[in-house]
């Protein structure tokens, strides 16, 4: 589950910069806002927990499309300037978060209680739906980007934005959709692991670490990396912690460096 | 631009400049005799929780000094203003802080922190300064002979355990195992040790003990090795509030039946949530209900003011913090100086201050090296039922 976690993290923050070439240092806050979201729908509103998850999707991705035009579009095309913006809106956005909501650790109850054992490991309901839910988010956008028009089009803005271009296909709208998606996707991970763990402003910066770890470990831009990459941290983590304790959280940095001396470009980046 | 716009601009930065150069000495009134008094605690962050805490505590007993007139200095009146840091509970966000505090605003009492990084970060400049620095964290290396001006306003784990861990022996004889579950700094090795002493040395055997890194969510990998060692109970006193929450949630989940077992403060209500009812059941913690038995008259009109203030629920993490102005009102106005060396004097004299946990003292010479860790009741208590009930209270015994 651990794997599946870092997934949902990495991969919209993969595919934009896959897409937009954009290091989106601020993904990480649009996964505590819609952890956030998720409370705020559940507990205040009294929702059902898989239309509030549904909710929080579309209102991050509403989020994303705002931020992108409001504070990336100006600075498309220049990558220093780009970064600290992103910077700029991860601080912005938890200090915001910190104001409105407060420092205080929330829940979200759990929608699925109780445990069952499979094979005589024992598993949450909730972990099992995570992971659920998780494949077939992966999948939905394995094949979205595959075999969709628009899919194609972020693509073939990935391999060449002019050339994009010229054959008609809209960059701007293009970037667009990918932050959308992007977006809507760390809100999905926030929603979903919000009944698991808690909910407080600060559980974006930890979940942003992860997901630059884990698209270096598995390329930059690629969504199969994203995958790869996500489930190979969670797996080296959880082995690490068994066997080897205290050094595990060191781990996944000596994976990144293990990775770029043999293969700079990712497990599944293009060189 | 034109010479009116660089006009126009030049007014409104120069009315701004004013603003900001008079505006922060607008807060009293010039004729009004002022102390400034640093404050750095972790106000964002993970540790927040804690670092907000002690800000509610601080400003109840600033507001009540400030309402009667000010400090007492001599037969001068000094009003009371707290200069706010945060040092997002890390090292060098707090030196920056105690720079800015030391060498700008000139204070010369700093109450902070609970983070034992930025509190030893901070000691060489507070030290050589002789600024008088009210500390919190549990790092034993904190109080020394060497840093004759800090004092330790809270129990430590060292402190709280060795209260606590006697009232296990005798409450749940059939307790012999314990598992130890800290975070990977140093506030978690420091209490590691408090904890894995004070367990042995009332005649428990520690069977499991790891580190994990702030920031973790998913204890599974964690709790699936420490469940095959079968400890008795798991003691985690230096996580967090969060993250203990969590930890009782995932270990009732993969089936641990034992007892739960920290020597820190709770939000019940905040900690139910997260854990669950059902599994916070029997966990044993270091919180006093104010309103249940063992409270006495100072922590009832503490409990009141806190209510009047910040509304409810009521914060029992709170009360601690309020030693920290407290006694350093009460140092200054017995010693009758705002200079630290004298108030320093007086806090290594005076054996009994009046407390809302009723008498308090310093102590800690034997262990520490040096008289300057606060001593008050240590009270216990457990969760049923999702609420807390006072168990008992006992003084921490010092080795």
């Amino acid at each position: 589950m651990l794997g599946m976690t870092y997934v949902l993290i990495a991969s919209g923050f993969s595919l934009i910069y896959g897409i937009m070439r954009l290091l989106n240092f601020a993904h990480g806050e649009f996964y505590m806002l819609g952890a956030f979201a998720t409370y705020l729908l559940c507990e205040r509103l009294g929702l059902d927990y898989f239309t509030a998850i549904a909710l929080s999707m579309i209102i991050m991705a509403i989020l994303g499309v705002l931020v992108y035009h409001l504070f990336f579009r100006p600075f498309r095309d220049q990558h220093d300037p780009s970064l600290v913006i992103a910077l700029a809106i991860a601080m912005l956005i938890g200090g915001l978060g910190l104001l409105i909501f407060g420092d205080e650790d929330k829940s979200v109850p759990s929608p699925f209680p109780g445990v069952i054992k499979v094979l005589g490991v024992t598993l949450s309901m909730e972990r099992i739906v995570v992971i659920i839910v998780a494949i077939i988010l992966m999948a939905t956008l394995t094949f979205y980007i595959k075999y969709s028009r628009m899919g194609q089009a972020m693509r073939a803005v990935s391999q060449d934005r002019e050339a994009a271009a010229l054959q008609g296909i809209g960059v701007n709208s293009t970037f667009t959709l990918c932050m959308a998606i992007s977006s809507a996707l760390a809100g999905a991970a926030g929603a979903l692991l919000a009944p698991l763990f808690f909910v407080n402003p600060f559980i974006g910066m930890h979940a942003v670490l992860k997901a630059l770890i884990v698209v270096v470990i598995g390329g930059l831009g690629s969504i199969p990396g994203a995958i790869a990459g996500g489930l190979l941290l969670g797996f080296v983590e959880s082995i690490g912690n068994t066997f080897l304790g205290n050094i595990t959280e060191m781990l996944g940095f000596v994976l990144v460096m293990v990775v770029l001396m043999f293969r700079p470009q990712g497990l599944f980046g293009y060189e | 631009m034109t010479k009116v716009n660089r006009g126009l601009w030049g007014m409104v930065c120069g009315f701004f400049l004013c603003v900001s150069i008079f505006l922060p000495v607008a807060g009293f009134p010039a004729t009004e005799k002022v102390l400034k008094i640093g404050a750095i605690f972790p106000l964002s962050g993970r540790a927040a929780t804690w670092g907000l805490a002690a800000q509610k505590a601080i400003t109840i007993k600033q507001e009540e000094v400030n309402a009667k007139g000010g400090l007492d200095v001599g037969g001068e009146r000094y009003k009371i203003e707290i200069i706010w840091e945060d040092d997002k509970y890390n090292a060098a966000a707090g030196r920056m802080a105690a720079e800015k505090l030391v060498n700008r605003d000139r204070v010369k009492f700093i109450l902070g922190t609970q983070c034992s990084a930025s509190i030893l970060a901070i000691q060489p400049i507070t030290e050589p300064n002789k600024i008088l620095f009210l500390v919190n964290s549990y790092a034993k290396e904190v109080l020394s002979v060497d840093k004759p001006y800090s004092f330790r306003m809270v129990l430590t784990s060292n402190e709280v355990l060795q209260a606590m861990y006697p009232w296990m022996k005798k409450t749940y004889p059939q307790l012999k195992t314990a598992a130890l579950i800290e975070p990977n700094d140093a506030s978690g090795w420091s209490i590691e040790k408090d904890c894995k002493r004070s367990a042995e040395q009332n005649g428990y055997q520690v069977v499991f003990s790891q580190f994990y890194e702030r920031g973790t969510s998913d204890f599974y990998p964690l709790l699936n090795k420490l469940l095959v060692e079968k400890p008795d109970f798991i003691d985690f006193t230096g996580a967090p509030p969060g993250d203990q929450a969590l930890i009782v949630k995932q270990v009732r989940e993969l089936g641990y039946k034992g007892k739960t077992f920290a020597g820190t403060t709770i939000n019940p209500v905040q900690f139910c949530k997260i854990a669950g009812v059902e599994n916070a059941e029997g966990h044993i913690n270091n919180t006093h209900d104010l309103l249940g038995s063992y409270t006495t008259e100072g922590q009832k009109k503490y409990h009141g003011d806190y209510i009047a203030k910040y509304g409810e629920p009521f914060d029992p993490v709170t009360p601690k913090y309020h030693l920290y102005l407290d006694i350093l009102v009460q140092a200054i106005e017995k010693s009758g100086s705002l200079d630290p060396t004298v108030v320093k004097e007086t806090m290594e004299k005076v054996e009994d201050w009046k407390t809302i946990f009723g008498p308090a003292k310093f102590g800690g010479q034997d262990y520490y090296g040096i008289k300057r860790q606060i001593l008050t009741p240590v009270y216990i208590s457990e969760v049923i039922g999702g609420k807390l009930v006072n168990r008992g209270t006992t003084m921490p015994v010092l080795p």
